[in-house]
């Protein structure tokens, strides 16, 4: 039996007086890649953000309903959304490493988590740009500045920035949407690898990358979830015209 | 969110794709048609016809098959539009098959002629016309998806085919009485083998257009007789 | 037709002529002021006019209690505002709402503050230091003896940080504002605290500008006068300042008196000069060090 790892519950988030999202529940199954697509505005990305409490960070946001991970309510007021955000990892449309060498980038979270002990630090920095599947590219310069690394490499380095958390759910906003064909695909395989061990959700406006890369699709359209299928169902023969009109390009 | 709907440059490949299966689909009526009724009255010059318009069907196959590879390859189709293409790769193959089938019943009926009164006795005509109305079902629901004729497709194919192997039982008792209509009685078998094809193309195609509209996959399910 | 072009064309000749003029002018107001001091102050410029102690009644000798003074007083100056100053900007771009009463009265106050004319400062210092402070110190800690109560190089440079808090304010906002909102959202989504945030990621990548706005303070408050002259300023010493609550002598405070209270003007000529121009190779190589790194910063904000 598949584990629901994530699930709201006729959830609405507002920002000021304008609906975002509208009604939304969703159950998102573990160790799974789920791609949330739809045209720009869509709710898509404001639905991610609400999974780790990054629309927190914006003033006017206000919710309503529930979001489970798994079975808590991560919105209840004894939630401590630091460790929330340990667990719920979250990686974004643009790569965004620190202004420090490689090797600081990923130990970033341990050191923050007040792990300062050396041979461990190196440790969980080796194995996590290995699962980021970056550790040759970068095993010989870890002490050089991460900014000299390319587009797809710092996006990677992100990644394994995220994985030295150990979390178990990684979030991805639009992660290969500044990236060239190769670095796409070198990402796609990684988020194939990575779901042995992670539920991943992801946001893409590339509705090739959803099909190629996902397990379950949802479809939101104006704030509302359309549909949510199997990938192969929605990229086949969805059940909803707007599901289908999307994807087939005819509007958006 | 239908007023946000946009033609795309797509959709121009779509249509010509549409048209050109509906093209294809009249030039294989037509074939078929010549060649039953140069069966049925021993036309020659009909029947040679039929064999020089099959580089027709073959030239129209090849455009067909081609245009669909390049949809694929640059148009990356889902859902309807996915499903669309790959029935009418399916439908154009089927259909050149019915088409090739034609041209085998055209090269079969001057040794057939010989022996008309022979093959009057088994009702060859009769089967034959009804293939011609069956095929034009096809056509038919080529052209308008209309799934209520995919129905009456599959009914009378049945129909045919167990048409088919009744008259060949009969030939095959009359071979055993008159050794001298061997020659003949196995041209007739092969014609009423290749009525037979026509008609079991014919449901083939159906099914691709159901896949097309409804999206299920209804080949290879047993029809029993009432369908 | 002709004649309405050639009068477009001679007004457009005139207005192109007009702004050219207005530059030139400036550029050479400003070169007239650098020849005339640097010819007058060359010959003072040495090694012993900068070490050495004024003489013969301040007409001979050298400005050594001054540069010192300056400099005592900017590095107090500094120890003060730059820390506030880093504290405030810190409060207005991570923790204050945008459009909130508390940081649109904060920045109001700091624009306020620095079109305020510098001799108000002055007169604040010697009202709220000395009168206020200093002297309330006096009576609680030395017993009414007058320690505190008078004018000396704490309460001179902490008015200085008051005049310079609004350059430091803003240097160290813009500053702040240049680190992505991406890098914090990063720091955050790996289970940091904003506290965390802020130390680790946003104050390291901001310290070009926190140094910009110290340089550019410390450069302001080095040649400005008017704040210092009722709070700590003296007119001569013989000693150099050794605890705060002595006074001091300054660059810029040494200059007007020179000009204005000595003995002998026309004598003491070559020492203002000299003095002139070491108080502005001072402000001008401080400023480029400021420009230089700010152009930093702006190259990296485009990056």
């Amino acid at each position: 039996m598949i584990l629901q790892k994530i699930r709201t519950e006729n959830m609405y988030l507002y920002y000021g007086n304008k609906m975002a999202l509208n009604n939304v529940s969703i159950s998102i199954p573990e160790k799974q890649v789920t791609a949330l697509i739809g045209p720009s505005g869509c709710g898509k990305s404001t639905f991610l953000r609400s999974l780790n409490r990054m629309n927190d960070l914006i003033d006017s946001v206000k919710i309503e309903g529930n979001i489970f991970v798994d079975d808590i309510n991560i919105y209840d007021k004894n939630i401590d959304v630091v460790n929330l955000r340990k667990k719920v990892g979250m990686v974004f449309q643009k790569s965004n490493p620190f202004a420090k060498s490689i090797f600081d980038n990923v130990a970033y979270g341990p050191r923050i988590n007040g792990n300062n002990n050396k041979s461990e630090l190196k440790e969980i920095v080796e194995k996590s740009l290995r699962d980021a599947a970056i550790w040759d590219e970068v095993k010989d310069r870890l002490h050089d500045s991460a900014m000299g690394l390319s587009g797809g490499q710092q996006q990677r380095l992100c990644i394994a920035r995220t994985l030295a958390v150990d979390p178990e759910i990684i979030l991805m906003d639009e992660p290969a949407s500044a990236l060239d064909p190769i670095s796409t695909s070198k990402i796609e395989e990684l988020i194939f690898q990575l779901k042995e061990n992670f539920t991943i959700v992801i946001v893409t406006h590339n509705m090739q990358q959803a099909a190629r890369i996902s397990d379950n699709t949802a479809f939101f359209y104006l704030g509302e979830l359309i549909e949510y299928n199997k990938t192969k169902k929605i990229y086949t023969n969805p059940d909803k015209k707007q599901t289908e009109d999307y994807i087939s390009g005819r509007f958006g | 969110m239908s007023e946000m709907e946009k033609l795309r440059i797509f959709d121009n490949e779509l249509k010509k794709l549409n048209e050109r299966v509906i093209n294809m689909s009249h030039l294989v009526e037509e074939q078929v048609s010549n060649a039953i009724l140069a069966l049925n009255t021993c036309d020659m010059k009909l029947a040679k016809q039929v064999i020089e318009n099959d580089n027709m069907v073959d030239k129209l196959d090849i455009k067909i098959d081609k245009l669909c590879q390049n949809i694929f390859a640059l148009q990356q189709p889902v859902a309807t539009d996915l499903r669309y293409i790959i029935s009418s790769l399916k439908i154009n193959n089927d259909l050149e098959r019915i088409g090739d089938h034609a041209v085998n019943i055209a090269k079969r009926i001057e040794p057939f002629c010989n022996y008309m009164s022979f093959s009057k006795k088994f009702g060859i005509d009769e089967l034959a016309n009804t293939a011609v109305s069956l095929y034009k079902d096809v056509d038919q629901l080529i052209k308008t998806h209309q799934l209520v004729l995919a129905n009456d497709i599959f009914h009378n194919a049945l129909i045919i085919k167990d048409n088919c192997h009744k008259a060949s039982e009969k030939i095959i008792e009359e071979m055993m009485h008159q050794s001298e209509v061997i020659v003949v009685a196995t041209n007739l078998m092969i014609i009423i083998n290749l009525i037979e094809r026509i008609a079991s193309y014919s449901t083939n195609v159906a099914e691709a257009i159901i896949f097309v509209v409804e999206g299920k996959i209804v080949k290879h399910q047993k029809r029993n007789e009432e369908h | 037709m002709i004649l309405k072009r050639f009068k477009r064309d001679a007004k457009g000749f005139f207005f192109e002529g007009l702004t050219l003029v207005s530059a030139l002018i400036i550029i050479t107001i400003l070169i007239v002021m650098l020849v005339v001091i640097i010819i007058g102050g060359k010959s003072m410029f040495t090694w012993e006019f900068l070490t050495s102690f004024p003489t013969e009644g301040m007409t001979q000798g050298g400005i050594f209690p001054a540069l010192f003074g300056t400099a005592l007083m900017v590095i107090i100056m500094s120890i003060a505002a730059v820390p506030f100053g880093v504290i405030t900007a810190i409060y207005l771009t991570e923790y204050a709402k945008e459009n909130s009463v508390i940081a649109r009265s904060i920045r109001f106050a700091v624009r306020t503050l620095a079109v305020i004319p510098s001799i108000i400062f002055g007169l604040f210092g010697l009202g709220f230091f000395i009168k206020f402070v200093g002297t309330g110190m006096d009576s609680a800690f030395m017993g009414g003896q007058l320690k505190w109560g008078q004018p000396n190089i704490l309460w001179a440079s902490l008015t200085m940080a008051l005049l310079t808090l609004p350059v430091v304010i803003v240097s160290v906002e813009e500053a702040l504002k240049t680190i992505p909102r991406e890098l914090r959202e990063a720091s955050l989504a790996l289970g940091a605290t904003k506290w965390q945030t802020i130390r680790r990621v946003v104050l390291p990548g901001s310290y070009s500008g926190i140094m910009t706005g110290t340089i550019l303070a410390v450069s302001r408050g080095a040649g400005e006068v008017a704040p210092i002259l009722f709070t700590g300023a003296a007119y001569y010493l013989a000693t150099l300042p050794g605890s705060l609550s002595d006074q001091f002598m300054s660059l810029g405070y040494h200059i007007y008196i020179m000009t204005t209270q000595s003995a002998n003007v026309d004598q003491t000529l070559p020492i203002q000069f000299g003095t002139t121009l070491v108080l502005l190779l001072l402000t001008f190589s401080l400023n480029i060090v400021a420009i230089i790194l700010r152009y930093r910063i702006r190259r990296r904000r485009i990056a």
